[in-house]
């Protein structure tokens, strides 16, 4: 099989929506999944995947050991105890009435923070954030303040299961019927909030077939569907239900069923042919392109629907595609992985009390504030959305604060550390490169690097001893800023 | 699109650069990296011809025009209200808005048929004196409800996914191409450029003037933004947006638009619009060369509590565009502000104080050059027979009006058809007067 011919077919296809034609040396196929399958590489999980290989690794990624991730889930449990809360626990602990919501929030979006960070089951939290984001839930509203604490729970159990028990679980989700208003879709005057965007966002998609007809139906199948208040779980009130007949998709939903009027839509829904194709091209985009290839969208949503929607099944499919190893440069980091991935490939050490509210701030200047995007299509997967003039400078001036020491004093990059007591300019940039970026340098870009550290004196001598920090976190920062770190 | 944009950087000409950069000032080195290598060997001696770049889009003679986009879908029924029609009062009996003269939360009568929400009360100045126009029943002439589409479909301004993949304004920008690049001819104000501004012509995402610049702290900053400038040195999209961001920071030191007053006692809301419009002015002020400008306010899908949801969204788009229509004062003589959302709301009243997805809502149009003081399209009726599926009919088409702006206002007569591919109508007339 031609790599670089896919890959040349590829980058065309990618210039409809944004011109991206970079002749940059692609990085190795294990870079290039560590890239796509984590929120950036860490030492640690570098040397691991390279001791295992490219296939043990990937299928390790696919079927996580929990038991791998025990250090930040109980760190997590010791300081953050509300994540493991049922709902009526939540609630009483974390009452809305005197704003504790809030801390919930606060609460999960850290969790959030440090499992991406620090969990070695990187696909695993990747794929966490994708459902997150497939199933959008604005955090910060009324009761999915805490509700969203038991959706992250739900989505946590199915994150590699079967499409159908995420969708289910979705849709008996508190802080979803909350925040798409299903809780008051009654049969008084039903509201097709849930209803619409359980079909075009969820499941079908907007040319999936569904009629104006169907979104009305289905809004009244789903009439009772509420959440207990106090409980934060899901209710199903019978005297809010519309019992009439309801067609959906040319199939009668016979009259006095109660719940299972909805139920039979999710059950339709969850296999349907629509439904895989968009959750096929839906992990495509994020895996492999922003236009993402047909040849490996047909290829997983046979996948899907063969398997009864096999979320692992079809990822492995993805990791061994030619179009997946033929991709690299193809994807740019979302603010998310982003900041992460500073983080991770500089094994920042982060200490402290303050360091998560300024982190949050980060998030929120750089656009991407978890669970926080406002319309229920989650946060956009294209590169052509997320960069540009505003978004460039937010991101260097992320870096260049991190590695100064301005950001919080609780987040450490040691930037000497990273140079491996390499102290010339020329090896310095090697070193840098090899560790942060685990690619080749253009010529130029290397010769530009190296120039700029040696600021007029030789390439090939030591740094004076008094400027070799400074230079170092410059350099640090420099790296992370290019256009290498920024793709994914 | 400018033929001296940073896209148009070639690998060979950057090496060059690379090497006689250190001589020449940064923003130069942008405005000529794309002529040729004896030019370049010039280097500063360029430079006064590149300072008049900014000057160009005055000396185009057109309007700034600043397009907001309300997403989630504007009730522009509960807006500008119909208050004759009694449908509009049977189909709303939890929401609807009060008929002028009522005790209490009245509409403020237009012309004796539409009441603004007295949420847009700021606004009412403005129709008074003749500056501000209302389009109803304005939207997509193809019937989709979904939010992502709609917005998708008309920022494209191509009413099908696929095929085409700029935005409207981008193609205006390309099809009515400077001689000059000037850098901030197209700016997107927030964290992320509008579809509506997508595209090869370079645009600019600005968030906030005062964020807008390289923090570095160290003494090398020069050298260190000199290095990472020369490393965007490929073409694709990540460079080219690389490198207008150094252009970009550079115009902003020159122009300095971030101490610049408001004026007349404007008075714009704390919010993230308010703050926006606010810097947009000042950017406007500062001759920085913005002709097209886009900015958003969210949070209009009102299924549930439309109310007081409404009530507060109408408050600051209306204290917003009042006190940046005060702010730049005679200004405005040469500035065109419509708003646009992606449908309107059904008729009906659903079971939770709201309404859902619609079809026509209406535009506001405000500037010099607007004929103003009417509500503007044929209205199509609320009665059972007259509305589709529910919802109030499009009989205006919104490209129709875009059409119209652009050819009176922004000297874009001649290339209509590059920016509207697929239109066949005909653009309004009379919402607008010719510069």
């Amino acid at each position: 099989m031609n790599l670089l011919a896919l890959r040349q077919q590829l980058s065309l296809a990618a210039v409809a929506a944004a011109p991206d034609t970079t002749p940059l040396a692609v990085p190795d196929p294990l870079v290039h999944f560590l890239n796509r399958s984590s929120f950036g590489i860490r030492e640690v999980d570098y040397q691991r995947a390279t001791q295992m290989g490219y296939a043990a690794f990937v299928e390790s990624q696919l079927v996580p050991n929990a038991a791998l991730a025990s250090a930040i889930e109980n760190t997590i449990a010791v300081n953050l105890p509300s994540i493991k809360m049922t709902g009526a626990q939540l609630y009483v602990a974390y009452p809305p009435s005197d704003n504790k919501d809030f801390v919930a929030l606060a609460e999960l979006r850290a969790a959030t923070l440090l499992r991406q960070i620090y969990s070695p089951n990187q696909l695993f939290e990747v794929m966490v954030e994708f459902w997150t984001n497939h199933f959008s839930v604005e955090h910060v509203h009324g009761y999915d303040r805490i509700a969203k604490t038991i959706d992250d729970q739900d989505i946590r159990k199915n994150a590699l299961g079967t499409f159908k028990d995420l969708l289910n679980a979705n849709a008996r989700s508190p802080a979803m019927l909350f925040y798409l208003d299903n809780y008051v879709n009654v049969k008084t005057g039903a509201q097709e909030n849930y209803a619409r965007e359980l079909m075009e966002l969820h499941t079908l998609g907007v040319d999936g077939g569904y009629s104006e007809d169907d979104v009305k139906n289905v809004a009244r199948a789903f009439t009772g569907w509420g959440f207990n208040r106090t409980q934060i779980s899901f209710l199903f009130t019978q005297r809010n239900h519309d019992t009439d007949e309801k067609v959906f998709l040319g199939k009668a939903l016979a009259k006095n069923r109660g719940m299972q009027d909805a139920q039979d839509v999710l059950d339709i829904l969850a296999v349907h042919p629509a439904t895989a194709k968009l959750i096929a091209t839906k992990l495509v985009r994020r895996f492999v392109s922003d236009t993402p290839p047909t040849s490996l969208v047909e290829k997983l949503t046979a996948l899907f629907l063969s398997s009864g929607g096999d979320i692992t099944a079809m990822l492995r499919a993805l990791f061994a595609s030619i179009e997946f190893l033929a991709s690299a440069d193809l994807k740019i980091k979302r603010p998310q992985e982003y900041l992460q991935s500073v983080l991770r490939a500089t094994d920042a050490k982060i200490t402290g009390t303050t360091y998560n509210r300024v982190l949050m701030g980060v998030f929120e200047g750089l656009g991407q504030q978890w669970c926080n995007w406002p319309a229920p299509n989650g946060y956009p997967d294209v590169g052509s959305y997320w960069i540009n003039t505003t978004a460039w400078l937010a991101r260097w001036n992320f870096v260049f604060a991190s590695l100064d020491g301005r950001l919080d004093r609780g987040i450490v990059i040691d930037a000497l550390a990273l140079c491996a007591g390499a102290k010339t300019p020329e090896t310095i940039v090697d070193t840098l490169s090899a560790r942060l970026l685990r690619r080749k340098l253009s010529a130029s870009d290397r010769t530009g690097f190296i120039a700029n550290l040696a600021a007029g004196a030789a390439v090939d001598m030591a740094l004076r001893a008094d400027v070799l920090t400074s230079r170092a976190r410059e350099m640090v920062a420099l790296m992370l800023s290019s256009r290498y770190f920024n793709y994914r | 699109m400018s033929t001296k944009t940073p896209a148009t950087v070639a690998p060979t000409q950057n090496s060059l650069c690379q090497n006689i950069g250190a001589h020449i000032l940064r923003r130069d080195f942008l405005k000529i990296s794309g002529l040729s290598s004896a030019a370049l060997a010039l280097g500063p001696a360029l430079a006064p011809n590149i300072a008049i770049a900014a000057d160009a889009a005055s000396a185009r003679n057109v309007d700034t025009l600043v397009v907001i986009f309300q997403r989630g879908a504007m009730d522009g029924l509960n807006a500008v209200v119909p208050y004759t029609e009694s449908e509009y009062y049977a189909q709303r009996k939890s929401i609807a808005v009060p008929k002028p003269g009522a005790a209490s939360g009245a509409g403020l009568d237009l012309n004796g048929k539409f009441a603004f929400n007295p949420a847009l009360a700021p606004l009412k100045p403005l129709w008074d004196q003749g500056t501000l126009s209302v389009v109803h029943a304005v939207g997509l002439t193809t019937p989709t409800r979904s939010h992502f589409d709609a917005q998708d479909f008309m920022e494209r301004a191509w009413l099908e996914k696929g095929q085409v993949f700029s935005g409207w304004l981008n193609r205006h920008l390309s099809s009515t191409a400077l001689a000059n690049d000037v850098t901030f001819r197209a700016l997107s104000v927030g964290k992320a450029v509008t579809k509506s501004m997508g595209g090869p012509a370079p645009v600019v995402g600005l968030n906030a003037i005062d964020s807008f610049g390289l923090n570095v702290s160290a003494s090398r900053k020069t050298e260190l933004g000199d290095t990472l400038e020369a490393s965007f040195s490929g073409a694709s999209f990540l460079d080219s947006t690389g490198l207008r961001t150094f252009a970009a920071v550079d115009e902003l030191v020159a122009k300095n638009p971030g101490v610049i007053a408001v004026e007349n006692a404007a008075s714009y809301p704390n919010t993230t619009f308010g703050n926006q419009m606010k810097d947009l002015a000042k950017l406007i002020k500062s001759g920085i060369g913005v002709e097209v400008a886009t900015c958003d306010l969210g949070g209009w899908d009102t299924h549930n509590n439309e109310t007081a949801e409404l009530a507060s969204l109408l408050d600051e788009l209306a204290k917003t565009l009042a006190a940046f229509n005060t702010d730049l004062g005679a200004r405005m003589k040469n500035v065109t502000v419509l708003t646009m959302t992606e449908f309107g709301r059904r008729v009906m009243e659903n079971g939770s104080g709201g309404t859902d997805h619609g079809r026509g809502s209406c535009m506001l149009a405000l500037g010099g050059g607007v004929v103003g003081k009417q509500v503007f399209g044929q209205w199509p009726g609320l009665a059972a027979n007259q509305l589709e599926g529910g919802d109030l009919r499009v009989t205006t088409d919104y490209r129709a009006v875009l059409a119209e702006a652009l050819a009176k206002r922004c000297g874009n007569q001649a290339k209509l058809a590059e920016v509207f591919p697929g239109f066949t109508g005909q653009a309004t007339s009379g919402l607008f007067v010719a510069r």
